[in-house]
Formats: structure tokens, sequence, C-alpha cells
């Protein structure tokens, strides 16, 4: 055998590098089509007024053109205001709310997640629309009734405006193609047991491992079991005593439902190919079959696989028809508006047109999440926008059934991690769910301690 | 003139020259320093010393909870195992960052002059890079299934791995690249002490017989010691003081949770400021002892 010399090690190491990184990218071609992130839009001025309104949204494509399209609305009506609205990226814009308001320097126009809001005082946070909209009753017959529901209020008051949600969990996405592929209609599945069964039969194995998922609840786990809960006629949370209590024979049997999905005789999803981290981006590559992340998922899934999504169906034990659909996306204003009565006029004149039905049938030609306005879709030009038909029929089946348990844990991620630990076969169930209420209960109290319940 | 009074002449004599020779624009800048650090860290930091103290949540008036978020770090899972994810980072990656740059440098230093720098400037150039472009990159490497080395692994003939959906595999991912984005800087460093030594010695060591494995044993890494003692010591805070690999680049469960990442949920997204600062007390804790004994290590092999 030669002896490697230096020069020869150079040359074989420095081939063979460029082998294996030429190799690795070539054959990636269709890689291109997996989304990218990109950096943050710069924000965009509309106006040259005197009154300057500062907008902040959610770097998510129809948000933006929303937000952009009722600034530039008003402004074109005649108003004397500047406008700024800036894009900024999800973990980035919950990061800086709060701090932000607490310094005083928030946007005027938020877009925001009730979630964000649960662990402190939200009078304290933004201004009382009370009367600025028009009355609470007005709008409760304007908007679906539970999504004005999501927040305990002190004393009954409106501090935000729904808009819209992807509603996780509470709706099934589905790829139309494989479904068709099998002969499974997916509107014919009536209960969870359904979707399962068909889960199963969509699921590939290819030389013991799994390369399609018939069916993954990873991105939902913890708000399916409180769902299931609620279902079965249990309760995980106790409004008036603030605790938590998942650790019950019905949170048991939630918990093991999800582990025979990925564990069970027949696994419908594999941690080898998809986590609650990668669901989406396996979904997109045409991996999963059905999935719980959201009905905004079906705007934004490549074409081919003909996304659609029905309400999540319920168990067939079922003893209360709800569905629990985590958070929705709201507006609200800075309360320091509630000192400059021109500016505030202009805020909540910009924030009527957000929600206005011109607005949010347009929203619909983008967005395939379900809209919080009732009646927008009572209007027949809903019917002609790409993903009107689908918001309508999801929203009208899901918004009447949804609850909310009004808690005060602003992140729920660590009881989320508990379940996947549980279904990962890590710990047993018994102990995630001990582990999920003992976090649960000490952010509440916590929580409630500051708020001063 | 006594012996004494002839000192204490002396010595005023110096306290006056000291005095003519302060610089106002010195004194100046000294003040502006001063000011600067005391804005920049001396204040942040009692303040998080007075928060560690508070429930608060930026919006509420704090209020007063004692030691009480003290005794819940003591007595808190998740903090033991953000730490223990911590340690178990922190000494792999300087392990494995310290030998690789060490490697690199000594191959390099072997080099032909002109293949020095070509071999300096290509491993340099992950630390020119962007972090976030550098994370980005990597987690589509790690993507299961159609995952660019995955794909290598597969045409080998060998299985897919799961890698950022394993709980077992997700914080060697992490390893891996952040051991790449900075094996640069480090075997640079390394690269410029090997060059300080003295070639008369290594030349010696070759005359009485010494190949390069022994010269690295008995004289390279001695003189180094000092290189060594430095990079331990920026590796370890900077290792633990690591965020955005973990945030970007997370593994399921807790596998990939960190001090760092745990102090920043529970202040950002918790909301829960207070303990959050007691979090991080702990960490300036654990940092400022793990450098005492670092330092004290080195004093005492120095000595």
């Amino acid at each position: 055998m030669r002896n490697l010399n230096r020069r020869h090690f150079l040359k074989t190491t420095t081939a063979t590098s460029a082998a294996m990184l030429g190799y690795g990218t070539g054959m990636r071609g269709a890689f291109a089509q997996d989304p990218t992130p990109v950096p943050t839009e710069e924000p965009t001025l509309i106006g040259e007024g005197g009154t300057e309104i500062t907008m902040w949204v959610q770097d998510f494509g129809p948000l933006v053109d929303s937000f952009r399209k009722s600034a530039e609305a008003y402004v074109a009506a005649g108003n004397d205001v500047k406008v700024t609205v800036q894009p900024i990226a999800f973990g980035d814009l919950l990061a800086k709310m709060l701090p932000s308001i607490a310094a005083g320097n928030e946007a005027d126009i938020m877009l925001g997640y009730t979630d964000w809001y649960v662990a402190t005082d939200i009078s304290r946070l933004f201004l009382n629309l009370d009367g600025l909209l028009g009355s609470k009753e007005e709008l409760e017959s304007t908007l679906f009734p539970s999504t004005l529901s999501t927040i305990a209020m002190p004393e009954g008051s409106i501090y935000y405006l729904p808009y819209l949600a992807g509603v996780r969990s509470a709706i099934t996405t589905y790829n139309g193609a494989m479904y068709e592929a099998q002969g499974i209609d997916p509107e014919s599945l009536a209960t969870w047991e359904d979707l399962v069964e068909a889960g199963k039969q969509l699921t590939v194995m290819d030389g013991g491992a799994m390369s399609v998922a018939g069916l993954s609840p990873l991105s939902a786990s913890l708000s399916m079991v409180k769902t299931w809960i609620w279902q079965v006629g249990g309760d995980f949370y106790n409004q008036e005593s603030g605790e938590w209590k998942l650790s019950s024979p019905e949170g048991e049997a939630a918990v093991q439902r999800l582990v025979e999905l990925v564990s069970g005789d027949q696994p419908t999803v594999s941690y080898d190919l998809a986590s609650s981290a990668t669901e989406f981006e396996v979904w997109n590559q045409g991996k999963i079959a059905t999935h719980l992340n959201g009905a905004f998922t079906i705007g934004v899934t490549p074409e081919e696989l003909r996304a659609g999504g029905i309400p999540t169906p319920t168990l067939a034990e079922m003893v209360n028809d709800v569905l629990y659909p985590e958070h929705i996306a709201v507006v609200t204003l800075s309360r320091r508006l509630a000192d400059n009565d021109e500016k505030r006029n202009h805020c909540v004149a910009i924030a009527k047109g957000l929600l206005s039905a011109d607005a949010l049938i347009d929203v619909t030609n983008q967005y395939s999440g379900l809209i919080c306005s009732k009646a927008l879709y009572d209007d027949p030009r809903i019917e002609e926008t790409i993903y009107g038909p689908v918001s309508k029929r999801l929203a009208q089946a899901v918004w009447p059934r949804c609850q909310w348990p009004r808690d005060h844990v602003a992140n729920q991620d660590p009881a989320k991690t508990e379940i996947d630990r549980a279904l990962r076969g890590e710990i047993s169930i018994q102990e995630a769910l001990s582990n999920a209420d003992s976090y649960l209960n000490d952010q509440e109290s916590q929580a409630r301690e500051r708020i001063g319940l | 003139m006594s012996a004494i009074s002839i000192r204490k002449v002396q010595s005023a004599r110096s306290r006056s020259h000291a005095a003519r020779n302060v610089s106002t624009m010195g004194v100046v800048v000294a003040l502006f320093l001063i000011a600067y650090y005391a804005l920049v860290f001396i204040v942040p930091f009692y303040r998080a010393i007075w928060l560690s103290f508070q429930n608060w949540d930026f919006i509420v008036d704090p209020i007063y909870v004692g030691m009480r978020n003290y005794d819940h770090v003591i007595h808190d899972d998740y903090f033991w195992q953000a730490a223990k994810v911590t340690l178990v980072f922190s000494v792999a990656e300087i392990s494995i960052a310290l030998i690789c740059a060490f490697g690199v440098a000594l191959g390099i230093h072997q080099l032909p002059h002109v293949l020095q720098r070509f071999y300096l400037g290509l491993f340099y150039i992950p630390v020119v890079v962007p972090g976030i472009v550098s994370i980005l990159l990597w987690r589509w490497l790690y993507l299961p299934g159609d995952g660019v080395i995955n794909g290598v692994l597969s045409r080998f003939g060998l299985p897919v791995q799961p890698f950022l959906n394993s709980t077992s595999q997700a914080l060697w991912c992490i390893i891996a690249m952040v051991v790449w984005a900075n094996l640069g800087g480090a075997a640079i460093i390394f690269f410029a002490g090997i060059n300080e030594i003295s070639i008369d010695l290594l030349e010696a060591a070759k005359l009485d017989g010494a190949g390069l494995w022994r010269q690295t044993i008995n004289i390279i890494i001695p003189l180094l010691r000092p290189i060594f003692f430095y990079q331990v010591v920026v590796s370890v805070i900077g290792t633990v003081q690591m965020f955005e690999q973990f945030y970007l680049l997370s593994g399921p469960g807790f596998s990939t949770r960190t001090l760092a990442v745990y102090t920043y949920e529970l202040g950002f997204k918790t909301l829960n400021l207070g303990y959050g600062a007691t979090v991080s007390i702990f960490i300036f804790l654990f940092l400022l002892a793990a450098t005492v004994i670092q330092v004290q290590r080195f004093m005492t092999k120095q000595s």
C-alpha cells in the first residue's frame, strides 16, 4: 500500500469534500420549493399627514396586506395621518409587546394573540374600547360571541377586537390528494375514531420506517387533551380557585389516545418523521396526510397537495360538543391614546376599517383561517374569494362550539412538552400529567398574585 | 537629615509629581468609562438582584416575595434539567472544539506558507458568516426525511437519522454546528501560539529524535497552556450564555433547553420576570465559580 504523503492527503481530502458537497446539494433540487425564512420586511410609510400612527402586525403576508390596505384606504379618504405599518416576526412581536407597553413606546394599533395577555391585568395593557366601537351587545351581534370571551375581562369591558384565528386543534387539515388516492372522503369522518381509522389507512411504512404519517396530532397535543377532557364531561381548570387538574381519568384517557397514535399497534405518526416543531415542514413535503395545526395552513400549503379542512371530529363518547381553539389574533389599541382624542379617533377609524366587511373579505383571498366576524359570512361576496367558502364553512361549524378555560398561564409550552415526553415513552402518562399540573398551578398562582385575584 | 525625614520628603515629592502628571482628559475618559460601565453593567446587575425578590410581569406593580424565588430554584426540576443540558453542552462543545481547533492549527502549521493562508481562510469562513445564516443552514442540513445529511446517508446505504426530532441527537446536532461555526476563530489563536514557539526548540527536539507526536505532547501543548486557559474560560462563558442556536435549532422536549433559554422563556413568554431574574443570578454564580476555579488551577500550575 502506497504511503499517504501530505500532497496526496490534501488532494484526496479536498476532492472528497467537494464531491460530498456537490453530492449533497445536487440531489436536493426539490428543496427549492420548501419555505425559506426571509428577513422581516421593512416598515411601510403611508400618507404624509400631521398625525403619526404606528401599526405592528405579525409578518404573515395576508395580515400585513390587510393592515397596509386599511391604512391606505384611510389615507386615501383624505385623513391627515402618516401611518407606519411595521411587520414583525411572531416571536419578536411576542417578546417586545409587553416590555414596550411597560416602557410606553408600543405601537398605536397592534396585532397580538389572546394567550399572550392572560398572565397579567389586561386593563393595564390596552385602551378600554367600551363604546368606541359600539356597545358590547352590538359587538356580540356582529361577532361570534365566543370570540369575545377568550380572556377574563375586568368588569366585562372590551380591551381587544377579535380579528381572526388559525384554530389549532379545532380544525383537521387533510392532504386532499392522499385522501382521494385512498378513496376516503374526509367529510364522511364523523368521529375521532373514524379519523384515526382513516389515518391508519393513509400511513405508509417503507422498510420498517414510516414514510407517510396518516394522522399527526403532535402540534396540538395539549389542546387535544383539554378538548377531550371537556368532551367527555370533565374539566381541567377551575376559574374560581385557579386550580389546574389535568391528572384525572379523563386526562389519562386523552393522553392514552395520543400515545396510541405514536406507539400503538398501528401508529399513524412517528417521531423519526416529524415532531411538533417540524410537523408543518414535513406536511409541506407531502409526508403527512392529516394534521391538527390549524385552518390557516390550508392557504400556505403547496397547491398540489390540495389541502382542505374539516372541524375536528368529536369523540364517539362525547357528551359535550365543544372545541378548544387555543387562541385568536386580536387587534388592540395603545392606552396612551386615552390622552389624545384626535389620534384616538384616527386609530379607532383605522381599526374599524381593518374589521370592515370589505377588508375581511379581501383577507380571505389569501387567508384560509377563521374570521371572527359573524356578519362577514352573511355577505354573498365571501363565496367568490379563494378561501372564503372554506373559511365560512369552518367558522360557522366551529365558533359556536368553542370554549375557553379563561386561565392565567401565558406560556403553556412546558405542559405540552410533558405530554410530548409521555408520547415518546420517556415518562408515564400519570407523571406527565402530574408534571404539567405542577407547572400550570405554579404559574397560575403567581399570575393570580400579580393580577390580585 | 534623618533617613525617615528623607523618605518623607521623597514621598511628598512623588505625590506632587503624580498630581502634576494627572491628565484632565484622562480623568474625563476614565469617568466616562466608569459611567458607561455602571450604566450597562452595574445598574442592570443590581436591578436584576432586586428583581429576583419580586413577582413582576412588566405591567403590574412588582410584588415583594422575599426569598421565595431562590427557594423555588432549589426545588425546580426544570431549572436543574436545564442546568444539566447546559453542563453537558459546555463540557462536550469545549472539549471537542479545543481538540479540533488545536488539531487544525497544528495541521495547518505543517503546511507550506501559501497553503497555510488558504486553509486558515477556509476554516475562518464560518466565523464571518452571520450567526442566523449558519443556524438556518444547519437546520436545512438536519431536516428529517429530505435533509442534505440524510440524503448523503441514504445514498451510502446508511439509515436516515431524525437529528433535531430526536431527544438523544438534538443536543449533539447543535454541538456539531457550534464547533463548526467557531472552529476557525479558535484555530487561528492556536496557530498564532504555535508560531510563537521557538523554532530552535522544535529543531533541537527533532535532532533528539522527537517526532511530531512527542513535540506536541512535550513542547507545544505545555507552551500553549495560557492559550488553552484563555480558550476554556472564554468558551465556558460563551457556551453558558449561548441562546440563538438553542432557540432556533431547538430539539424536542427539554432536550436542548439550556439555562439561557429557560431564563428567556420565564421572562418573555411566561411573564415571570422575577423568577427569570433569579435564574439569571444563579447562572452568574455558576460562571463566577467556574472562572475562579479555572484561574486557581492555572495559577497553581504556573507557579
